[in-house]
């Protein structure tokens, strides 16, 4: 993309914010049901909820391994999220298993968000799912949508539509052109009424070799089933909207709790494929120690796979900053932040306190070395980043 | 009796002429608008029916969804707009039931051939321009 995180990180600010909201919304707030109320025919709403969910069949073809191989890879590009944009965005495609593919931003004090792909089965029929979630102010949430479309005529595209209410309620659409991808998602409103555009990101597969590792460590692709949809839903705990109706295949739990239990979160929502039935991920707890003069001071928490910084603590290299793979915002003091859903590999570890407190990166900041760690398969490692101090 | 007729038709003439000028122009009627942006480009028409103002998609692309007249399907932007006495579109809902205080679709001129379209998503207020396609009334 040729430009990279460092020297667009002035427009980058609250990412994640709106890049969850408005999944989350759409699953417990009021708006939803405002939506839902306009519909001009009262009748209609049924047919719009109802509507048969057709699943792509993937038995006997290549179309959900071309998938999983397609959605490899470290995607670098812009962002659109609702109204703002981002002009640097990264999402970190690789397999965590034979049939299963998975991509997690983190963005810091306000939660996260994922989107995985996998092999599932529904309505009888073998089909790719994909799982879309995180944990936003406490507020944890998990959804489910299936393929209902492909078309390879012009590049290759493939839709997911939320697994109970279909397109009407949110889908996700992807398309493959070459090393490009657009991946957009949407939630929509009445029946023949266009589809709102939530996210939109286009962007370009940076690299293929962090995937490409993980695909042999997880023998990657294999058209085998990595969970079953049909047999694991219980329909019971899904998430009724305030009209006592249910719309969506959406999973939710709440926390008032800041350092919550995100399993204990998970089995409380209902959701039936939670972090922990997860393979091969790990998670990293990032613990920082900072001078109390900068306790309530924004870091910029960075995770690549080159270093961004020298050995002193001075930016090396600008083009190190597209090796970024994890950038969370910790702008409420905390001490503490856990990478949960991360891939196991070799990571450069780089905090970057906001000394002037002008909500991005610039002259004067302090930053540590670049420190290296190696997070293994399914497992948990603590590191502490003690000497952010290198005014840059 | 010639000329009192004539004067009448005058005065009918005149009646309509008033009527005319006086009657309230609805600026939006089967315009067109293009929007085009770093991640999607469109086309839109305002149209009119019984009091109801939609706005249809003519073309659409977002780099996934395309939408185009073509294959006969018809897609709405927006629908049952209703217009403002300061020509302003709303939407119906919330300016008639009043169920926000602020429109969650508010499409106004800032000049004859640009729109600003406002819609309130989740909260969030999304802005774009729209050019206009066909020529100034």
């Amino acid at each position: 993309m040729g430009e990279t995180r460092f020297s667009k990180m002035k427009k980058i600010k609250l990412y994640g914010l709106m890049l969850f909201l408005p999944f989350a919304i759409s699953s417990c707030e009021d708006d939803v049901r405002n939506i839902l109320q306009q519909v001009e025919n009262p009748d209609k709403e049924e047919e719009v909820v109802d509507k048969e969910i057709i699943p792509v069949d993937i038995e006997g073809n290549n179309i959900g391994l071309e998938f999983l191989e397609q959605m490899k890879g470290h995607w670098i590009g812009k962002n659109r999220v609702i109204s703002d944009d981002y002009d640097w965005f990264a999402f970190d495609y690789r397999p965590i298993s034979p049939s299963h593919i998975h991509g997690i931003f983190e963005g810091g004090s306000m939660g996260n968000l994922f989107t995985s792909f996998f092999i599932s089965k529904y309505k009888g029929k073998k089909t790719l799912m994909a799982r879309n979630g995180g944990v936003l102010s406490g507020i944890y949430r998990t959804s489910y949508f299936v393929m209902d479309s492909v078309n390879t005529s012009d590049g290759n595209y493939y839709r997911f539509v939320d697994a109970k209410g279909g397109e009407k309620i949110m889908s996700i659409e992807l398309k493959f052109k070459g090393n490009d991808l657009n991946f957009n998602a949407y939630t929509s409103k009445l029946g023949d009424r266009m589809a709102t555009r939530h996210m939109t990101f286009v962007g370009e597969r940076a690299t293929n070799e962090l995937a490409d590792y993980a695909a042999s460590e997880n023998q990657f692709p294999q058209d085998v089933i990595e969970w079953n949809y049909e047999e694991n839903v219980n329909p019971d705990w899904f998430a009724p909207s305030e009209d006592g109706t249910v719309k969506t295949s959406t999973f939710l739990s709440y926390t008032e709790e800041t350092n919550y239990d995100l399993v204990q979160l998970a089995q409380e929502s209902g959701d039936p494929f939670i972090i922990s039935d997860h393979s091969y991920l790990s998670i990293l707890n990032v613990n920082i120690e900072r001078e109390p003069q900068y306790a309530e001071s924004t870091v910029f928490m960075n995770l690549s796979y080159a270093p961004l910084t020298d050995e002193n603590g001075y930016f090396s290299s600008e083009e190190n900053f597209n090796t970024i793979t994890q950038f969370p915002e910790l702008s409420i003091g905390e001490n503490v932040f856990s990478f949960t859903y991360l891939h196991p590999g070799t990571y450069y570890v780089t905090a970057i306190l906001d000394k002037n407190n002008d909500g991005f990166i610039s002259q004067g900041d302090l930053v540590n070395p670049s420190k290296e760690i190696v997070v293994a398969p399914e497992s948990v490692v603590d590191v502490t980043i003690n000497n952010i101090s290198t005014p840059n | 009796m010639k000329n009192t007729k004539h004067l009448k038709n005058c005065c009918h003439l005149l009646l309509g002429v008033i009527l005319l000028s006086c009657a309230k122009e609805n600026k939006f009627q089967n315009t067109t608008w293009k929007v085009k942006d770093y991640f999607h480009e469109a086309i839109y028409k305002i149209e009119e029916n019984d009091d109801k103002i939609n706005v249809r998609v003519i073309e659409y692309d977002d780099g996934t969804t395309k939408i185009n007249n073509k294959n006969g399907q018809i897609k709405y932007k927006f629908k049952d707009l209703v217009k403002t006495k300061k020509d302003v579109l709303i939407d119906g809902t919330s300016g008639e039931t009043k169920l926000t205080n602020q429109e969650k679709i508010k499409i106004s001129f800032i000049h004859n051939d640009t729109l600003l379209v406002e819609e309130l998503i989740f909260n969030k207020k999304n802005s774009e321009l729209w050019v206009r396609l066909d020529s100034v009334k």
